[in-house]
């Protein structure tokens, strides 16, 4: 069925971009790539539940990791610098493996369009890796879409912080950032449940949201959505997303959905939901879903929502999911929410970022653009105006309009590619 | 029967415009002559350099003296920039003699104190437009002429203006040797160009998306309710593309012109779009979803600002007509339906009506301003004048209602 997605005859790289994309395939080629324990860890039972999906790789410091993989394309970075062991949660060490070896992830990159990166931040290898992988993805032209979960509170303070600024980093240098709290999980997980067990519960959660937003992008639904979707929504909540999904079998599945979203922790109990800016409802059925099912079903999620908030639905089927129901949702949290201590920037006298190395929002560009370098602008850029500086400033309600929308909205461009031989 | 000619003179942030038109009947205007030149010294609507506006003006004026074969003297000249606001001022005045009813001369008298507000002093007075009268506090839609009661009461829109900003306007067309007959705020001129009877009646919000600014203008209940200029135009546009991707603004405004969407399109996903190379910058090639994505954030929050200011105002259910879009940044792609979408209210491209001749000027929605301004010229009925008007006389003249 989507064969199309794995890589098949592609052309030299620097075709690829510069000629028209008629030439090219139609679908978006997408690479799933775990970074670190965590995300080498998800991308494995992601490979496990769902078997043609599209093309997989593990890259981790830790060898040994990588071994678990099975049958799963595996990078192993940084093992001259770091000897095989793990990072010792320095993302500095993360940051320094990824920097060795940069020229085999920029190879991962070639004919790719799309790059879902999965890590887990707080860790060293994905907080300090991360920005560095996701900056050459874009480098290459690809789109990013990051899914970072972030720590339990147990884990302590000093992992919660380091993955806070790692998500900062991520959120200045990604396309979009899909944040999921595994505090949230807390709830889903029954009380007795193991240790190992709740660590397993998240990364089947972050596989589910993947394989979710995987089949949002590239399956044909019979309701379509896509990357532009997924990118609109992300940005809409600022860059703060979460998913949440939930199942129903048997006649009543639909009631059961609803139920399960009224009530869903890593919705905060359909609080997120109801306070949304923005969110996209992936509907997952079998060959026998019925239209009214659907209808049903969105008419109960417009119930829960705000009313000017944005809906987008996407309805796709596989055809052995018989009396199976299975909807996604990525919600754009509203923005300022108070519920998102989890994120909230670290605003200290310490410049956000100083463990990450890798963030580019620590990054000073006095230099303009140097040549062939992709630079992100952020939040955090200095601010310029332009052909405006000599006049009058447009002021409404605080804002200073003549300072570009897009950087006041925190909106992430590609810069520019400099072309070297023209 | 051809009137004598007419000439509107626009001094705007992306172009110095001057039409020659004349007034035919049933207000239809033609258009004999345009002429036009790029403008410089000029920032969101207001004159920064009067030496550049005023060669600019001169250039715009040789054009349309060669096409219309005319030779210009006077000429009716536009304003623009933030600095002009509107408000509302009530005025009333008893009825001289009740038996006779309203009077030409209690109207008059009735405008005359309406009109008599303290504007600062370093503000003009532009237009006293009157919105609606009363006859003992009660609502009489159109003419009190006649009308019966003891007292006349009138609800004017005043227009106003920075003093300074305004004199160096007059000046710039001055120092070129023209004499300016009158001066007229941009939305007005636009609204009179593209508005038609039926859509003001239902009520209508006007907006001339301009290089420099964007300028509005409101009817609701039959009368003008809102006017002003928000400082944001096509020239903010330019210059976020050109701050985003370290283009020139020359290639900048070229890149928004043949490439600016508001729409990201499906299809351009992964499309990039390149700039050839020039002088000081090589070349390069950019996400066209960025592009759009830019675009559209400034495109966005313009019209948001718009729908915001018009719902705080209360008018946003007033406006049965929707919102009519004119001036040059309506080229950009996927305007109108943004619009749709922000306003939630039915959006079209506003069109100048009633107009023939040169067909550059005429069709395109572009022109809506100066084209406006020869519209108002004939109805002020001040094109007839031989006489300049003094600076007494020049501003705070009586627009009556259309």
């Amino acid at each position: 069925m989507n064969t199309t997605d794995k890589p098949k005859v592609y052309q030299a790289k620097g075709m690829a971009t510069r000629e028209a994309s008629v030439t090219r395939l139609a679908l978006p080629r997408t690479l799933v790539m775990g970074l670190g324990n965590g995300g080498c860890k998800t991308v494995i039972a992601m490979e496990r539940q769902w078997k043609e999906g599209p093309r997989v790789v593990a890259v981790n410091t830790d060898g040994r990791s990588l071994a678990e993989a099975g049958d799963l394309a595996g990078l192993h970075i940084g093992e001259r610098v770091i000897k095989g062991l793990g990072t010792g949660g320095e993302p500095r060490m993360g940051r320094r493996a990824a920097e060795s070896d940069i020229e085999a992830i920029r190879g991962l990159f070639r004919d790719v369009d799309v790059v879902f990166l999965v890590v887990c931040l707080g860790g060293g290898t994905g907080t300090g890796a991360a920005p560095l992988v996701v900056e050459e993805a874009r480098k290459a032209g690809a789109l990013t879409l990051v899914f970072a979960s972030l720590p339990f509170e147990f884990e302590g303070q000093r992992r919660m912080e380091l993955a806070q600024r790692g998500l900062m980093a991520l959120q200045s240098s990604a396309d979009a950032v899909i944040c999921l709290p595994n505090q949230r999980l807390l709830e889903l997980v029954e009380d007795k449940a193991n240790i190992a067990a709740a660590f397993q519960k998240t990364d089947d959660m972050l596989a589910r949201g993947l394989q979710a937003v995987w089949c949002v992008i590239n399956r044909r639904g019979v309701i379509n959505l896509d990357f532009e979707d997924v990118r609109a929504l992300v940005q809409k909540g600022n860059g703060r997303c979460v998913f949440a999904c939930a199942e129903g079998t048997g006649p009543d599945k639909v009631q059961q959905v609803l139920e399960a979203v009224r009530h869903h922790a890593l919705l905060n109990h359909g609080a997120v939901l109801a306070e949304a800016e923005a969110f996209l409802v992936t509907v997952m059925g079998g060959s026998d879903l019925a239209l009214k099912e659907v209808d049903q079903l969105m008419a109960g999620i417009a119930k829960i929502g705000r009313a000017e908030a944005l809906m987008m639905t996407g309805v796709c089927c596989e055809n052995d999911w018989q009396d199976r129901l299975f909807v996604v949702f990525l919600v754009a949290e509203k923005k300022g929410a108070d519920g998102l201590a989890f994120i909230a920037p670290q605003r200290d006298d310490e410049p956000a970022g100083v463990q990450v190395s890798a963030a580019p929002v620590e990054e000073p560009t006095p230099e303009p653009a140097s040549r062939g370098k992709i630079k992100q602008v952020g939040l955090f850029d200095k601010v310029s105006q332009g052909r405006f500086k000599d006049v009058d400033a447009t002021v409404v309600d605080g804002n200073n309009l003549d300072i570009p929308t897009f950087k006041r909205r925190g909106i992430m461009i590609q810069k520019v590619l400099r072309n070297h031989s023209s | 029967m051809a009137s004598e000619p007419i000439v509107a003179v626009e001094i705007g942030t992306s172009k110095v415009c001057a039409l020659v038109g004349e007034a035919r009947e049933d207000g239809h205007i033609m258009v004999t002559g345009i002429g036009h030149c790029a403008s410089c010294g000029v920032r969101k609507g207001v004159i920064l350099d009067l030496e550049k506006a005023g060669a600019c003006v001169r250039t715009a004026i040789q054009g349309a003296e060669q096409s219309s074969q005319v030779e210009i003297g006077k000429v009716f000249l536009v304003v623009s920039g933030e600095h002009i606001r509107s408000m509302t001022s009530q005025g009333s005045t008893p009825v001289m003699d009740v038996k006779t009813g309203v009077t030409q001369d209690d109207m008059t008298q009735v405008m005359d104190i309406a009109r008599a507000v303290n504007l600062p002093h370093d503000r003009e007075l532009l237009h006293s437009i009157p919105r609606k009268y009363m006859v003992d506090d009660q609502l009489v839609v159109s003419n009190p002429e006649g009308m019966r009661g003891a007292k006349l009461s009138l609800d004017m829109l005043i227009v106003h203006g920075a003093r300074n900003v305004l004199t160096n306007a007059v000046q710039a067309v001055h120092n070129v040797g023209l004499d300016v007959m009158d001066v007229a705020f941009s939305g007005l001129c636009a609204a009179m160009a593209v508005l038609t009877p039926e859509q003001k009646e239902c009520g209508v919000a006007l907006l001339d998306l301009g290089a420099g600014t964007t300028s509005y203008l409101v009817y609701a209940d039959g009368a003008i309710a809102l006017a002003g200029v928000l400082a944001v135009g096509g020239d903010h546009i330019t210059n976020d593309i050109s701050i985003g991707f370290s283009v020139s603004l020359k290639r900048a405004e070229m890149l928004k012109q043949e490439a600016g969407s508001v729409i990201p399109d499906s299809s351009m996903h992964f499309q990039r779009l390149s700039i050839p190379a020039e002088v000081g910058f090589p070349a390069c090639s950019v996400a066209a979803s960025d592009l759009s994505a830019v675009v559209q954030a400034r495109m966005d929050e313009t019209l948001g600002l718009m729908a915001e200011l018009f719902k705080k105002q209360g008018l946003t259910h007033q406006l049965g007509a929707g919102v009519v879009l004119t001036g040059g940044g309506v080229h950009l792609k996927g305007v109108v339906p943004m619009a749709e979408q922000v306003f939630d209210l039915p959006c079209v491209m506003g069109m100048p009506v009633n107009y023939s001749g040169m067909a550059m000027a005429s069709d395109g929605p572009e022109y809506a301003v100066p084209l406006g301004m020869l519209r108002y010229a004939v109805r002020s009925g001040a094109y007839r004048q031989m006489e300049r008007i003094g600076w007494g006389g020049l501003f705070g003249k009586l627009w009556g209602r259309s």
